[in-house]
């Protein structure tokens, strides 16, 4: 027997707009993780990035009347995602101006202006934390469209209609990510 | 929260780092976060669709008693009464109680009123709410390339933005020079006039 093909994006979201939740169920297990890492990516923070996922969910799925259909569904939620990512950025760096609770350690562990330093003998969460922090030092719009292209899989076309900007300064933003993202990472050597 | 990462890592990207920035997918997936584990997504879950699928609350009100019900029931329309009446009544007295002005003869003729010019139209813009507020780029979204040529980008409003009619011979009068500081003029091609400067000595 043929394996049944899965369901459509289309037709979750019309399952979803008549009640059903086992969609949202579907439309939540096929783009979590995707959603998860675009988050983590710009937050750096493991709790923070599921927060963003759990807020982007909701408004992408609350306000769906605004998805016009003109770009993916996928595009559109990692739109969403990507401002319930900066807003709770912005209220991190409210909070730690105004602390009322204790800060959490950030997890940039590099202070210098300059390279990031030597460090043989990198094992796989060294890598990990070796991007976060480059990340992080990217300005916000630069590190937004990289994660979007490499993270989030979406094409030149697909990030510009995500952060409605022009196809040619996505790829702008994108040369001058790489090219800071290499000078950051320029002395690292896997082993 | 715990962390789940149950992929191996790749070793096969000789630098992953330089393949990640690139957007090489093996590299992408060897150094993706760990993701949240299963009882961190079901509560993820839960509460989005806690949020997405609740049913409105009922306002608390407490239900009328039978009494209080009627009583509001007969005000409302002893109100609506006595409106209708109060509004027929003005429509009726509007329609029969205007005086007819008796017809009155002038022996002189007023003069045509005054045209009143209309007032000059608004210069200003009509607004719309889309441009009420003017998008300002930040640094992130200016990106200036290298023009090719002189290399060099002009920027800001044209300060001629008509175009410049040129004098003629004809209508340019050099006066008297200071002892043959001004060189001798003669009409350009197309009978332009032009002025060359005195080499300095």
């Amino acid at each position: 027997m043929p394996p049944v093909a899965p369901l459509t994006d289309e037709i979750l979201l019309r399952r979803f707009a008549d009640g059903d939740r086992s969609a949202f169920d579907e439309l939540f297990c096929r783009y979590r993780s995707m959603a998860y890492r675009v988050a983590y990516r710009l937050l750096s923070h493991e709790a923070d990035a599921l927060d963003a996922v759990q807020n982007g969910f909701i408004n992408a799925l609350k306000h769906l009347k605004r998805f016009r259909g003109h770009s993916s569904f996928k595009t559109w939620l990692l739109r969403v995602i990507c401002n319930a990512a900066l807003d709770i950025g912005r209220q991190r760096k409210r909070d730690e101006r105004f602390p009322s609770a204790p800060i959490r350690p950030a997890l940039n562990e590099f202070c210098s202006a300059t390279a990031l330093p030597v460090d043989a003998g990198l094992e796989r969460d060294d890598l990990r934390r070796a991007v976060d922090a480059a990340l992080a030092r990217l300005p916000a719009a630069q590190r937004q469209t990289f994660v979007l292209h490499v993270e989030g899989g979406l094409t030149y076309r697909e990030v510009a209609e995500a952060l409605g900007i022009s196809i040619g300064t996505v790829m702008s933003r994108l040369f001058y990510a790489r090219q800071k993202l290499k000078e950051l990472l320029a002395n690292y050597q896997p082993t | 929260m715990t962390a789940h990462s149950p992929h191996p890592f790749d070793p096969s990207p000789r630098d992953p780092l330089a393949a990640y920035i690139q957007g090489d997918p093996r590299a992408v997936k060897a150094v993706a976060p760990p993701e949240p584990g299963p009882t961190a997504w079901e509560a993820t879950r839960l509460a989005i669709q806690a949020e997405l699928f609740a049913t409105p609350k009922a306002t608390h009100r407490e239900p009328l008693r039978g009494h209080d019900h009627r009583r509001w029931t007969i005000a409302l329309v002893t109100v609506l009464t006595v409106a209708a009446a109060g509004l027929a009544g003005v429509l009726l007295y509007n329609h029969f109680a205007q005086p007819v002005a008796p017809e009155v003869q002038l022996a002189e003729r007023s003069p045509a009123p005054r045209e009143i010019p209309s007032a000059p139209a608004s210069t200003q813009p009509e607004e719309h709410p889309e441009t009420t507020v003017l998008p300002i780029a930040t640094d992130d979204d200016v990106v200036l390339h290298r023009v090719p040529g002189d290399g060099w980008l002009p920027v800001g409003r044209d300060l001629l933005p008509v175009v410049i009619v040129l004098a003629t011979p004809e209508e340019v009068k050099i006066d008297e020079t200071l002892s043959g500081a001004w060189p001798h003029v003669v009409p350009g091609p197309d009978a332009a006039p032009m002025i060359f400067a005195a080499k300095p000595r």
